[in-house]
């Protein structure tokens, strides 16, 4: 079997809250391939968003090791961390997490910027995600003038700016409704099916189903992983 | 290897506009915080302005004069004035012609001594007449106080031997007295005696009474000696009711010393000789180089009174600026927190609030460099002070402004790179 895309061992974080210990996640093996899609399922409380911090590089384990590609990532300093972010992972929030006061366009070329992709090569990237996103007609909108759906449609095609391995969302139809959300997730799993590695945290027993393999988490342990 | 620094210089360019993006979307507020480096610029242009143009004024004066010149002016004493209103009476005062051969014999250093006699006279020709200041003085005169011969030549030391009765007049007086003739070989009648006009000056000096040049431009001279022959020490002149009548043998010395070194030492031996024989305080020293220390004193105070609000205003402006963008960085964890997480480094978050920090105190600066063209202006029509406005003033007070940008927005960026990603997407 080929080297894993994401392998998690004996992995843990902890946090201090006052005189309260709290294991967020109390070690956790897991092993991802590449190209497959995962839901993460759990009571709030349980390490869904510290585990999918952790896999995001946002969040450093205490102790146990996480090797991505086969390398691990112990040994990176903030800025290897903002690296691999900036490479490896796309980011989908339930919020949407815009940056309020740049228009469509600007949101979407912002990773291309943080990459240092020529002005121009990078406008015409973001064009043709804007496309893909279905909204082309949009671009010099700021957030405040899109709809919710529209919002984390923005968000998806800036996830996908520099073409990243990973996209792991957090509750991504969480402040949509049904019918707005189904769109988004067709979209998502559109990406899954094009050889994207997909990692979402949802409370959505349907959405959970639609993936390949769910997890379930309970007290920052794995409870279940349930494969197709 | 030269894309790299383009794509760092589009980066910055782009953190650049986003600052101005920022700017504008609070505008009072900013216009508020850029208050204190706009005074803070202005006052620091306005005292290089004040500086300059002190410094200058001062130079002026040393040029017109010469910084080794010490200038002596026979005045009437004070209680002599007094005394001469009870009666009518005779007063006698200022400095003589025995001052005149000591300090000749007797002062070190000495290059030069030009006597010097003047009267305001009445002078005729061609039935014209003409108010002048008529002045008695030597060959030497020319050689101190240079001025461009326009036609004939100077007094020269054959006059002075032979008391001839030669005048050499200034461009004023040759045209109001002369006009339409040759003037020189022209003959000008002052007090009954008549004068050949030998030679033309370019006066230089302003209206009669200001005393930053020795010469005034209704000047006639003639050799000293003639004027003491012709004139005499005794001045007399009837007024409504009572008359004067003054003798006063030397009305000025103008003294250059060989170097400017020995200037204040001369000074101080005049003052002492003066002193010791002399009753009454009837003489006037006038030292450039002491004028150009008085005026470095007073751009000294100047530059404390300016740089302290200078300063100041530049202290406190950078605070404010601090301050609001600690509160801009506040106001947009969230912002900062997608942006690390998206995969910016910390100092790429740096280079943006520095960025905008320095666009704002930049702004400031821009707004101060207009009002710092205006206080200068102002300064000079209130306080009649000379200013003058250089172009290294400007550009150090921009520079100034950019720099305390980046020395008062470094902490907050640095709180804004220190953040961390989870806690500040979590933000509301």
């Amino acid at each position: 079997m080929s080297t894993p895309l994401i392998q998690l061992r004996q992995a843990r974080r902890v946090y201090h809250r006052g005189a309260h210990v709290v294991d967020a996640l109390a070690g956790v093996d897991l092993t991802i391939q590449a190209g497959e899609s995962w839901s993460i399922m759990g009571a709030s409380g349980s390490g869904k968003s510290t585990l999918l911090n952790v896999l995001g590089c946002l969040d450093r384990l205490d102790s146990g090791d996480y090797c991505l590609d086969g390398q691990s990532l112990a040994a990176l300093d903030d800025d290897g961390l903002s690296a691999v972010r900036l490479q490896r992972f796309g980011f989908i929030f339930q919020s949407f997490h815009l940056v309020p006061q740049l228009n469509v366009l600007e949101n979407i070329e912002l990773p291309l910027f943080y990459a240092r992709v020529e002005p121009e090569q990078a406008r015409r990237r973001a064009q043709d995600l804007a496309r893909l996103v279905g909204l082309a007609e949009r671009c010099s909108h700021r957030p405040s003038q899109l709809s919710g759906g529209q919002q984390q449609r923005v968000a998806i095609a800036r996830a996908l700016a520099n073409d990243p391995p990973i996209v792991l969302a957090d509750e991504p139809t969480g402040n949509l409704d049904s019918h707005t959300g189904d769109q988004i997730m067709d979209l998502l799993f559109d990406l899954a099916a094009q050889g994207k590695t997909l990692l979402m945290v949802t409370h959505n027993e349907a959405l959970a189903a639609r993936c390949r393999c769910r997890l379930t988490l309970h007290d920052g342990q794995i409870a279940g992983v349930a494969r197709d | 290897m030269t894309r790299v620094p383009a794509v760092v210089l589009q980066a910055l360019m782009r953190d650049v506009r986003l600052g101005f993006d920022c700017l504008l979307l609070h505008g009072l507020r900013s216009l508020l915080t850029m208050l204190g480096m706009v005074f803070g610029v202005a006052s620091v242009i306005a005292m290089l302005a004040v500086g300059e143009g002190a410094g200058q004024e001062a130079l002026e004066q040393i040029r017109q004069l010469g910084s080794d010149v010490i200038v002596a002016t026979s005045v009437k004493a004070v209680n002599e004035e007094k005394r001469r209103q009870s009666v009518s009476m005779l007063s006698v005062y200022g400095i003589t012609y025995a001052d005149a051969q000591r300090l000749q014999q007797t002062l070190p250093d000495l290059k030069r001594l030009v006597p010097l006699k003047a009267r305001r006279e009445q002078a005729q020709a061609h039935g014209q007449v003409q108010d002048v200041r008529l002045v008695g003085t030597t060959a030497d005169w020319f050689a101190l106080v240079e001025r461009p011969l326009l036609a004939g030549r100077r007094l020269a030391d054959l006059d002075e031997q032979r008391a001839s009765l030669v005048a050499v007049v200034s461009e004023q007086v040759a045209r109001q007295l002369l006009p339409g003739t040759a003037v020189i070989g022209e003959r000008i009648r002052i007090g009954g005696v008549y004068y050949e006009v030998v030679g033309v000056l370019r006066s230089q000096g302003q209206a009669a009474g200001a005393a930053k040049a020795p010469d005034q431009p209704d000047d006639i001279y003639i050799p000293l000696s003639t004027f003491r022959q012709r004139l005499g020490d005794l001045y007399m002149r009837r007024m409504a009711g009572s008359s004067i009548r003054e003798r006063v043998e030397l009305s000025q010395l103008l003294l250059q010393m060989h170097s400017e070194s020995t200037v204040e030492a001369a000074a101080a031996a005049l003052e002492g000789m003066f002193r010791r024989f002399h009753k009454q305080q009837d003489v006037q020293l006038h030292v450039p180089l002491a004028l150009l220390r008085q005026a470095e004193k007073t751009q000294r105070t100047f530059n404390l009174v300016l740089g302290s609000i200078a300063a100041i205003s530049l202290l406190v402006g950078g605070i404010g600026i601090m301050n609001i963008m600690l509160a801009s960085v506040t106001e947009r964890t969230r912002e900062i927190g997608i942006r690390r997480a998206i995969g910016a480094r910390r100092q790429e978050i740096v280079r943006q609030f520095l960025a905008e920090t320095v666009v704002l105190s930049s702004c400031g600066g821009l707004i101060g460099l207009l009002v710092g063209l205006a206080l200068p202006w102002a300064i000079s029509r209130l306080t009649g002070l000379t200013t003058v406005v250089t172009w290294f003033s400007l550009l150090l007070a921009l520079l100034i402004s950019m720099a305390l940008g980046v020395v008062f927005g470094l902490y907050p960026a640095l709180r804004a790179a220190r953040l961390d990603p989870i806690e500040a997407l979590r933000y509301e």
